[in-house]
């Protein structure tokens, strides 16, 4: 991939807690890259390492249990000049720049990610206050008003000054979206955004997502658990389990041609609408990071398991574009 | 509207909440989160109860099983063949009526007492109703009902932290089962749990129901889940049923207008179809101040000027007085139906 289109370019990222138990390792050797104006979609079941990929491309993880092991985060400028993140404090200069004003994220719970005594119009003032060169009072607060209205909001100039409990789930949803846009981002980390959201609500935040990424040419990384929701946004899909990625591939292929067999048990999970078909879900749960199987991670609950899947965690073949984590594949790489 | 088979009726069913304001707390208000309700459930059947958050769903379920008191309204319990109307039942004959109609809740994090053992949860409705001699027999009831549930029983001593969300919610299904109970009202059950998590109990619900001959309410947001499990669907708008139909009806033909922007905004996932899913404009009014008229006629987009002063009734758009729709508009509308 030509480094000039790219945006974030991820290698091997390892990101683990030490608890009284052992070392956990959250994410496990997670490569991946962005390009501009793209929006790469990250699914799996919870407690798989999708939220801590994103904390760890922002340099969040929470210290002082989790830190990141290896690898690499390279982040690109506008000017074509790159920077590991990795090799940066949390709270250094350098950092503390890039977040929010070079990536932005959004977070699932807009109740609990809002100030609650602060107005609205305050928090997203403190944003562009930090990285943008605004000081007149009156400047900020008509930026604060243009950023409410582009997201939607109605009678931005009133709602400025009300506060969260004032805005309803979708508005604050909105809010946040507006104060992580406020610094024109060139990357947005959007954490299960709409998970907490009526379906109608979802599509209008969803739509508004879409509209802002085509305006500011921004690249988006969207985590959800919700694979209709991937559907209509992402251009490229990862798969996550254990930590690890399992399957890689364009989102079209992953929908009309799945090949892991975790990625076809997520996709056999929903109810499709118009068909009473039973369901059939993954048998089991996901196993605890701190007692991993031998093999693959996924032996216990596939339905395909084979001999060598029980022994030999499986390394990520290349078929037909996509990258599959599974055994299922050796022959047809070496076939293609 | 047929009676023989009815296990629930429900006329007429209002729950408002007061408004108190200033020092003498006056009432200013109401919010009308239950606004004159009728409907039933047909023994063995699945009626799914759709709407946005604030629309009133819980509201109405609870309100039925008098876990909060009804304003208004009947809520009349066929007893094998003898109706007694729960809204005017009071203390133990109610709580003997509670033991046919239980319920499983959304969050499986703070429905289970965190300091009682699983056992002990699963058993408390037992141990209030009476039921089993000693702590021996209800412990080997427990054991069964575990196993019903998909849990291994040398699990009942652990507490509820040591288990997943599916398994919690499990958990929460035993407990409703404990009582034989006919008439389950689910509200939101899955929607905590993650999709494949969600099959499983949703797989789980229907194989109890084959089984034991249950009914449900379903309460959820998810038109997906609704329409998986639903034999018939309620929707709700502000307080009020705005349509009633069975499930294939309702996707295939939907006849309210906020029907029809539902189904529009479902994420059907088809990465191939470059089309933006249309979103309903807005958000719910505030229910303590609702639109006058139709209340859905500040977001609807067939709005007539009948609409915003006069309400619609909730009538009847078949023969067979299975389908129910309140919008003045109906006969001239032609609406979409689901796309996939």
């Amino acid at each position: 991939m030509s480094s000039s289109n790219c945006v974030i370019d991820v290698k091997n990222l390892q990101t683990f807690f030490n608890t009284e138990n052992g070392v956990v390792k959250a994410v496990n050797g997670v490569s991946f890259s962005i390009e501009k104006g793209k929006t790469l979609g990250i699914v799996g079941e919870s407690g798989c390492g999708k939220s801590m990929t994103s904390m760890s491309l922002m340099n969040l993880v929470p210290r002082p249990k989790g830190f990141i092991a290896g690898g690499e985060i390279n982040y690109f400028y506008e000017d074509g000049s790159k920077i590991d993140i990795t090799e940066y404090d949390h709270d250094s200069e350098k950092m503390r720049k890039i977040r929010g004003n070079e990536m932005a994220m959004i977070f699932q719970e807009p109740m609990t990610s809002l100030n609650p005594v602060y107005t609205v119009g305050d928090q997203i003032i403190e944003a562009i206050k930090l990285h943008q060169n605004y000081k007149n009072k009156d400047e900020l607060r008509e930026r604060a008003v243009k950023m409410l209205k582009k997201v939607g909001i109605s009678a931005p100039e009133n709602r400025v000054d009300e506060y969260p409990h004032e805005f309803s789930g979708g508005m604050r949803q909105r809010a946040m979206i507006a104060m992580a846009l406020s610094c024109n981002p060139r990357l947005l980390i959007a954490d299960e955004p709409t998970t907490a959201l009526d379906v109608t609500v979802e599509a209008q935040i969803i739509n508004l997502m879409g509209e802002l990424q085509k305006d500011m040419d921004m690249s988006i990384m969207f985590i959800t658990h919700d694979l209709g929701v991937i559907g209509d946004i992402a251009d490229e899909v990862m798969v996550m389990y254990t930590g690890k990625v399992v399957e890689k591939s364009d989102t079209k292929s992953l929908f009309s041609n799945p090949k892991h067999p975790y990625t076809r048990g997520l996709l056999n999970s929903r109810p499709v609408i118009g068909s009473k078909k039973r369901l059939e879900p993954i048998e089991g749960s996901v196993p605890d990071l701190l007692h991993l199987p031998e093999g693959c991670d996924f032996y216990d609950r596939c339905p395909k398991a084979m001999e060598i899947c029980k022994n030999e965690d499986p390394p990520v073949f290349e078929v037909e574009d996509c990258k599959v984590k599974c055994w299922l594949y050796r022959e047809e790489e070496k076939a293609s | 509207m047929s009676k023989e088979e009815t296990i629930l009726e429900v006329n007429n069913l209002k729950k408002y909440f007061p408004i108190r304001k200033g020092f003498f707390k006056r009432v200013v208000g109401h919010v009308k989160a239950v606004d004159d309700v009728s409907f039933f459930i047909n023994k063995g059947e699945t009626l799914g109860l759709v709407g946005e958050s604030g629309c009133g769903k819980s509201t109405l379920g609870r309100t039925v099983l008098q876990l909060l008191e009804p304003t208004a309204g009947d809520v009349i319990y066929n007893d094998q063949g003898v109706k007694k109307d729960l809204a005017e039942t009071k203390g133990q004959e109610l709580r003997k009526l509670r033991r046919n109609i239980q319920m499983i809740f959304q969050d499986p994090f703070s429905s289970l007492d965190s300091r009682l053992s699983v056992r002990d949860i699963v058993a408390e409705p037992l141990t209030v109703q009476g039921i089993g001699k000693d702590r021996e027999e209800r412990t080997e009831m427990v054991k069964e009902l575990l196993e019903q549930v998909g849990l291994n029983s040398y699990q009942m001593n652990r507490y509820p932290h040591e288990f997943s969300g599916g398994q919690r919610q499990r958990i929460g299904i035993a407990r409703a089962l404990a009582l034989n109970p006919e008439l389950i009202i689910c509200d939101e059950p899955v929607s905590a749990l993650d999709v494949s998590v969600q099959a499983q109990v949703l797989n789980l619900l229907s194989d109890l129901q084959k089984d034991l001959g249950l009914t449900y309410l379903f309460i959820a947001h998810d038109l997906g889940v609704v329409e998986y499990i639903s034999d018939r669907i309620m929707v709700m708008y502000l307080g009020k049923i705005v349509e009633v139909a069975d499930s294939d009806t309702l996707y295939q033909n939907p006849q309210h207008p906020y029907t029809e922007a539902l189904l529009k905004s479902i994420a059907i996932g088809d990465p191939f179809s470059n089309e933006p899913r249309e979103a309903l404009e807005g958000t719910v009014p505030d229910p303590a101040n609702p639109p006058s008229g139709c209340k859905f006629h500040t977001r609807c987009p067939y709005c007539s000027d009948i609409c915003k002063t006069k309400e619609p009734e909730l009538i009847p758009t078949g023969e067979d007085y299975n389908n129910y729709v309140a919008c003045h508009s109906r006969d001239s509308l032609n609406l979409e139906s689901f796309k996939k």
